[in-house]
């Protein structure tokens, strides 16, 4: 079977044919890699567009494998991660990298790369994979960065450039890319709550759009915020992940 | 008798034994270096594989490119002069004794100037230029760039390391080193003819003095030239890039790494060049062995 490009993905989900998960975790064993992650083990998720799924991490266990696994870049020890249908193991060396353009994230980690501007780093990915014009980037960046409440996105180094803008601008990132799946990993760390609602529209609109969004957080209020059709809530027990 | 036979075999089993273990550790090592140059060498032609595809040169390599071309070449030139006209001093001082006490005579100069600085000089000086200014921060930079995991965005975000990091790097240092080689053989040229007219040991007319060095070239001078310009160039930047992204996670762990990748390029280099000329210039050898 040949891999399944996002166009295929899309002409198949509109004439008719069942459409394929977005993300699909199938009996997933993800190993202990480094000492950022501890091992994750029986990750059964399934990801549809337009859904959504919560995954509460308990804060002694804040780094989950979970979005590198979904991104294809860690290997699962055992089980397979698939993104728009393919396995992420089974693509070739190129087809991996185009299917990460499709994939809004924000990191629960250092996000930048340091010797590039906090503009450059935010419209580098659309950079890279588009050929869109860069007055067309640039409005869309600055579009997206008022709607989270930044005037402009930093033209300085990401270390100059206080956490909360940073990750604001991490937000602008991820949005603009108009991915077909959004991973966001703790993206209210270090924001001012009252930011909170903007996020929560970015992510409605994404999700008519289409997109599927898998959200790890430790704020147990999250349940509440984040509820209704297409929301799925999962914790984190004894590494294994529950579905509630 | 019987027990000092025995004694003398275990001694010999003991001596074959060491013989043994000593064989194996020097296989290793020397498997480790040979792995070790061929994933150089992967670099460099990976490099080159993916630098005449279209779809490698999206606007983000191309920056990254002309960047590091700035940094590396155009930054580095005003260094390229400086050292060339020196190096031109301290050679036409040197060749107008040399040449008379050969029995030749100081007309011989151009020609001798160009084969020496278009064979050996100009490449070896523009490398050594390359390595100490840009080699070291190419290893450096892509060796924090680990470390900050910086990797790991670049990968989650669908761009390809080797595409956007290595090849635009391997490529603009084996460019820079023909560039920066170019200027040196010019800088060397004009100081030598300069420093030779005030000396009294030219007396030839400009144009008389750079027509005869360019007469006298042959065109494996310069497919010498640009051999052991290009081609060490490339492996310059694949060993410095190489060094940089083998970084284990010790932030300790960079300035090792920079000074590795330097000691390791400037081995390659003379490496390289030996070879170089071995293979173009192998008549050479031939009637040297006579």
């Amino acid at each position: 079977m040949t891999p399944t490009t996002p166009i295929e993905h899309e002409s198949a989900t509109t004439s008719g044919s069942p459409p394929c998960p977005v993300l699909e975790f199938r009996d997933v064993e993800l190993p202990p890699l480094s000492r950022r992650y501890d091992a994750m083990r029986q990750v059964n998720l399934t990801l549809g567009e337009g859904e959504c799924a919560v995954v509460l991490a308990p804060p002694a266990q804040e780094g989950l494998p979970l979005a590198d696994a979904a991104l294809g870049l860690i290997e699962p020890g055992a089980g397979e991660v698939r993104f728009l249908g393919e396995d992420w193991v089974r693509l070739g060396v190129r087809e991996p990298l185009a299917r990460r353009a499709l994939v809004g994230r924000i990191f629960d980690r250092a996000a930048w790369i340091n010797n590039l501007n906090v503009l450059d780093n935010v419209l580098l990915p659309r950079r890279h994979h588009t050929t869109l014009s860069e007055e067309q980037l640039l409005a869309d960046a600055t579009r997206w960065a008022r709607r989270f409440g930044l005037q402009t996105l930093p033209a300085e180094r990401p270390s100059s450039v206080a956490d909360d803008q940073l990750k604001l601008a991490e937000w602008v990132r991820a949005f603009s890319l108009e991915p077909v799946l959004l991973l966001l990993e703790h993206p209210m760390r270090g924001v001012a709550r009252e930011r909170r609602e903007a996020l929560h529209w970015a992510v409605a609109e994404a999700r008519t759009r289409g997109a599927a969004v898998l959200w790890i957080a430790s704020d147990a209020s999250l349940r509440a915020e984040l509820a209704g059709p297409g929301v799925s809530h999962y914790t984190v027990l004894n590494q294994t992940l529950v579905a509630e | 008798m019987f027990a000092s036979l025995r004694h003398a075999l275990a001694r010999r089993e003991h001596w074959f034994t060491m013989a043994r273990v000593l064989a194996a550790r020097l296989g290793r090592a020397a498997l480790a270096r040979l792995e070790g140059a061929a994933y150089i060498v992967s670099i460099a032609f990976a490099s080159l594989a993916l630098s005449v595809r279209r779809s490698t040169w999206k606007r983000t390599v191309r920056t990254v490119f002309v960047r590091q071309i700035l940094f590396t070449a155009v930054d580095g030139l005003a260094v390229a002069m400086r050292i060339g006209g020196t190096v031109g001093v301290l050679l036409v001082a040197e060749a107008a004794g040399w040449l008379v006490e050969l029995g030749a005579t100081a007309e011989r100069m151009a020609p001798w100037l160009m084969a020496f600085t278009i064979r050996e000089l100009g490449p070896l000086i523009a490398n050594l230029i390359v390595i100490g200014r840009s080699g070291v921060a190419i290893s450096t930079e892509l060796a924090n760039m680990k470390l900050h995991g910086e990797l790991d965005v670049l990968e989650s975000l669908g761009i390809d390391v080797m595409s956007y990091l290595v090849v635009p790097r391997v490529l603009c240092v084996a460019l820079s080193v023909l560039f920066l080689a170019v200027v040196i053989v010019a800088s060397i040229f004009v100081s030598s003819y300069t420093v030779g007219v005030l000396a009294g040991a030219v007396v030839e007319l400009p144009w008389e003095f750079f027509d005869a060095a360019f007469v006298a070239g042959e065109t494996e001078d310069l497919v010498c030239f640009l051999t052991k310009t290009i081609v060490t160039g490339l492996f310059v930047g694949a060993i410095c890039c190489r060094e940089g992204l083998r970084v284990r996670l010790v932030a300790t762990e960079v300035p090792r790494v920079a000074s590795r990748s330097g000691v390791r390029a400037l081995t390659a280099i003379f490496m390289v060049n030996a070879a170089l000329s071995l293979i173009i210039q192998g008549h050479v050898i031939v009637i040297k062995s006579f």
